[in-house]
C-alpha cells in the first residue's frame, strides 16, 4: 500500500467520502444476492430479522470494501477508474479508511451473530477476511488467477443469507456461489479488455497483462460456457424452477453469442469500435446477474403457491 | 456583528452531521425492531450474569 497519497489539507472528510468507503455499487449487489439467498431458503425468517440480517451483511461487504481501499490506496491513484476514490483523491487518510473498515467489520459481525446465527456471523467474517486479506493483499498483485480465486469473496452473500434463515450450507446455497463465482472472472476480464492499460500502469496482473488480450478473450468464451452449464443446472435444484431455466436459457444463448463475439475479435477491431462489443458484454453481464437471481425470486413465488410442484429437482 | 456561520464549509459540515444522525438513529430502530422480533417470537430474555442460573441449564 502506499502513503503518498493523502494530502493533507484541511478538507475535511464528508459523510459522502465515508459511504463511498463502502463500495455502495458492489453493495447493491451484495444487498440483493444475499437478499435472494435468504428469501429462497427452505426456513422461514422473521422480516425483521431477514431485513436486519441483510444489513448487516451490506455493512460488511462495505467494510471489505474500505479495507480493500486502505491497502489498494496506490494502485487506485494510478487507475483512471478509481483515481478518484476517496483516499486516492486526498478526502480521507489511509489510516482513517483502515480504521473504518476494522470497526466496520466488527459491527456487522457481531450485530449479524446477535440477529441471526453464529454460523452466518462467522461465514461474514470468512468473506471480510477472504476479500481484504486474501484477495486484496495477496492475490490481487501477484497471480493473474486474482479474480477467479477473489471472486469467491462477492460470491458468498447469497450463501451467508442462506445461512441466516438455515444456519448452514446446503447444494443449493453453493449453486448460488458458483453462478456468481463463474461469472466474476468474464465480467472483470472484459472490464480489463476496455480499461485497456489502467491494470497494466498500475503493475496489477491481470490476465490481459500476464497472458495477453488474446488469452483473455478466449477465457472469457470459456469461463461464459460452464457459467451456462451451472446456471441450467440450478434450474434443476430445489430452488429452480421454470421461471429460472427461461430466464437461463435465453440469457446465457445471448451471453454465450456475445462471448464469442469478444473471443472472435482482435484487438485492431475492438479499438476502431472503441471496445463496443466488450462494452456491450460487460453491460449485458449486470442484467445477467441481476436477472438470474431475481428468477429465483419468480420460482419461489410459484413454489409458494404451489404452482411447480410438478417440477423435477434433480440436484 | 452577525451571528451565525456564513462558511460554506460549516453548511457542509452540518449536512454530514445530520446524515450521521440519521444513522444512527436508523441503527437503533433496527436494533429496537429486532429485539421486539426476537421477544415476540418467545426467546429466552434470562442470560449468564456470573452466578448460578438452574433454569438456564439444558434439560439432560
Amino acid at each position: 500500500m502506499s502513503d503518498a497519497t493523502y494530502t493533507g489539507s484541511d478538507y475535511e472528510a464528508e459523510f459522502e467520502d465515508y459511504f463511498a468507503l463502502l463500495k455502495p455499487r458492489v453493495m447493491t449487489l451484495v444487498v440483493f444476492t444475499a437478499a435472494v439467498g435468504l428469501i429462497v431458503a427452505p426456513v422461514y425468517t422473521n422480516p425483521v430479522i431477514g431485513f436486519a440480517a441483510i444489513l448487516f451483511i451490506a455493512l460488511g461487504a462495505g467494510a471489505s470494501g474500505a479495507l480493500n481501499m486502505w491497502w489498494d490506496a496506490d494502485i487506485d491513484a494510478i487507475m483512471q477508474r478509481t483515481e478518484n476514490r476517496p483516499v486516492p483523491g486526498g478526502r480521507i487518510s489511509a489510516s482513517n479508511a483502515l480504521i473504518f473498515g476494522l470497526w466496520l467489520s466488527v459491527i456487522a459481525i457481531a450485530m449479524l451473530a446477535l440477529t441471526a446465527n453464529m454460523f452466518a456471523a462467522g461465514f461474514l467474517a470468512f468473506t471480510i477476511f477472504f476479500y481484504a486479506v486474501i484477495y486484496t493483499v495477496c492475490l490481487k498483485r501477484w497471480t493473474p488467477q486474482n479474480i477467479v480465486i477473489g471472486g469467491a469473496a462477492g460470491a458468498f452473500p447469497p450463501m451467508i443469507g442462506w445461512a441466516v434463515a438455515t444456519g448452514g450450507v446446503s447444494i443449493e446455497s453453493v449453486l448460488m456461489f458458483a453462478i456468481i463465482f463463474m461469472w466474476t472472472p468474464p465480467h472483470f476480464w472484459a472490464l480489463a479488455l476496455f480499461t485497456k492499460e489502467d491494470y497494466s500502469n498500475a503493475g496489477v496482473p491481470m490476465l490481459t497483462v500476464t497472458h495477453g488480450r488474446d488469452s483473455a478473450r478466449r477465457h472469457i468464451f470459456v469461463y461464459t460456457l460452464v457459467l451456462a452449464a451451472v446456471c441450467v443446472a440450478t434450474a434443476f435444484s430445489s430452488i429452480g424452477g421454470p421461471v429460472f431455466l427461461l430466464t437461463a436459457l435465453w440469457l446465457n444463448s445471448r451471453f454465450a453469442v456475445r462471448a464469442y463475439a469478444v473471443w472472435r475479435r482482435t484487438d485492431a477491431d475492438s479499438d476502431a469500435d472503441k471496445h463496443l462489443v466488450e462494452r456491450q458484454f460487460f453491460k449485458q453481464s449486470l442484467i445477467y446477474l441481476f436477472a438470474h437471481f431475481a428468477a429465483l425470486l419468480g420460482d419461489d413465488l410459484l413454489r409458494f403457491f404451489g404452482l411447480i410442484d410438478f417440477w423435477p429437482v434433480v440436484i | 456583528m452577525a451571528i451565525g456561520n456564513p462558511h460554506p464549509q460549516s453548511d457542509r459540515k452540518r449536512r454530514s452531521n445530520m446524515m450521521l444522525g440519521f444513522v444512527l438513529a436508523g441503527f437503533v430502530a433496527v436494533v429496537f425492531a429486532v429485539t421486539v422480533a426476537k421477544m415476540m417470537r418467545g426467546e429466552n430474555m434470562e442470560a449468564f450474569d456470573h452466578v448460578a442460573r438452574p433454569q438456564l441449564e439444558i434439560a439432560q
